[in-house]
């Protein structure tokens, strides 16, 4: 007989088709489908959604908060950015009217 | 970067500028101690608190009620299944959270330390709590650790729930009930106004920037702030239902805005938690080891090899 560790699992509802999943929070669980079922209980008694996942957390690949930088849009490229658009030709005009 | 180099000192600094705590960040140690305390505390409110409900489910009139109080107790058992997972994030495990309280000295609020004697009593107890978990938690909402704050959001739009349960059930009362019934109620009232303005804990007004869960940013609030907002917040709805507040103290100060209002019996709050000296202390410690106990085999459930 083996005994099993229960494990965290993130929950994520979407709420409507058109929607996309959000995170909603986490279950402990001992195997995936009793981790679903937990979710369902704890996340999902009161709306209906659409879909229920929930993803083991060890198998989340994630940027964190200890790589912040590298998810910071940099500075030098503003132009990426639709409001540089908008910059620029407030920039014309003003030097137009001068 | 990462916080493993700030002291504790710098980390309280950078809350103090509005910075945030996800989960998983890298935090001091008396960071995770002291929101680990205040989700494994909640763990229990919710598990525990919600035992002398569960008791009126058989006794409540009719199959309405009896499948509504079935929904509050299932809700709050969610809660606590919610803060529980904050808890273990931080490290605590629901096992020690509940072993603390079986068998061990952790410490309920005051107001679930009694049982409900009859059916009036039920809907104001419920509303008065609800409504003082809801002003609390709104409070709580405010805090630095965001994994709590998202569960403390998910709590409260259920919490509604239980308070507009509670405030149907006392006006069906006031409106429909016998003149016993409405007795009751007014009884309910009576012996819970105390209690619960005991729940929000002694006035801290002038020290509770001293306290490290203010510091930290996990408590947003002085316990009087808290007990006013509750107070602003009850009189009208418990006046509009017929109700007499058991307090000739009872006025609102248009200089101040502050409510004046008898303290209740302090000691009397105090010996209750420290000695568990309520009326239905020992039963509610023993009803959870027995429960813990009988569901022991289900925690570690076997695969099958």
């Amino acid at each position: 007989m083996v005994r099993a560790e229960a494990r965290p699992y993130e929950v994520f509802i979407q709420n409507s088709r058109q929607s996309a999943a959000t995170h909603v929070g986490s279950v402990l669980a001992l195997d995936d489908l009793l981790a679903l079922q937990n979710a369902k209980e704890v996340f999902a008694r009161r709306d209906t959604p659409v879909t229920l996942w929930v993803v083991r957390r060890d198998y989340v690949v994630t940027f964190g908060a200890e790589q912040e930088e590298l998810l910071r849009f940099p500075e030098r490229r503003t132009y990426r950015q639709p409001s540089f658009f908008n910059r620029r030709r407030n920039r014309q005009s003003d030097e137009e009217e001068s | 970067m990462g916080v493993g180099t700030l002291s504790l000192e710098d980390f309280k600094a950078r809350l103090a500028r509005g910075h945030l705590v996800n989960g998983g960040d890298a935090i001091p140690d008396e960071y995770r101690d002291t929101a680990a305390r205040i989700a494994a505390f909640q763990v229990l409110a919710e598990l525990v608190g919600v035992l002398p409900f569960q008791d009126w489910i058989s006794r409540a009139p009719g199959l309405t009620w009896k499948q509504m109080i079935t929904a509050k107790v299932q809700d709050e058992v969610g809660h606590g299944h919610i803060t529980a997972r904050v808890a273990e994030d931080l490290g605590r495990t629901r096992e020690q959270i509940l072993e603390s309280y079986a068998y061990g000295d952790a410490k309920l609020l005051n107001i679930f330390h009694y049982d409900f004697h009859t059916w009036g009593e039920v809907p104001i107890a419920g509303l008065l709590m609800n409504s003082a978990a809801l002003v609390q938690f709104r409070s709580l909402a405010g805090g630095s650790y965001l994994p709590y704050v998202r569960a403390l959001k998910k709590i409260m739009r259920e919490e509604s729930f239980h308070y507009h349960l509670a405030l149907e059930g006392t006006e069906v009362l006031m409106r429909e009930g016998t003149r016993t019934q409405q007795a009751q109620v007014q009884e309910g009232l009576t012996l819970w106004w105390p209690r619960v303005l005991g729940y929000f804990g002694p006035d801290d007004s002038a020290t509770y920037k001293d306290n490290v869960a203010w510091q930290l940013r996990l408590k947003m609030d002085s316990n009087d702030t808290i007990r006013q907002a509750w107070i602003s917040k009850m009189v009208p709805v418990l006046r509009k239902l017929g109700l007499e507040i058991p307090d000739d103290r009872l006025e609102f100060d248009d200089e101040t805005k502050q409510w004046a209002f008898t303290q209740p019996d302090w000691a009397e709050i105090k010996r209750i938690i420290k000695e568990d000296a309520g009326p239905a202390s020992h039963r509610r410690r023993e009803q959870v080891r027995s429960a813990f106990e009988r569901n022991a085999w289900a925690r570690p459930v076997p695969l099958v090899a």
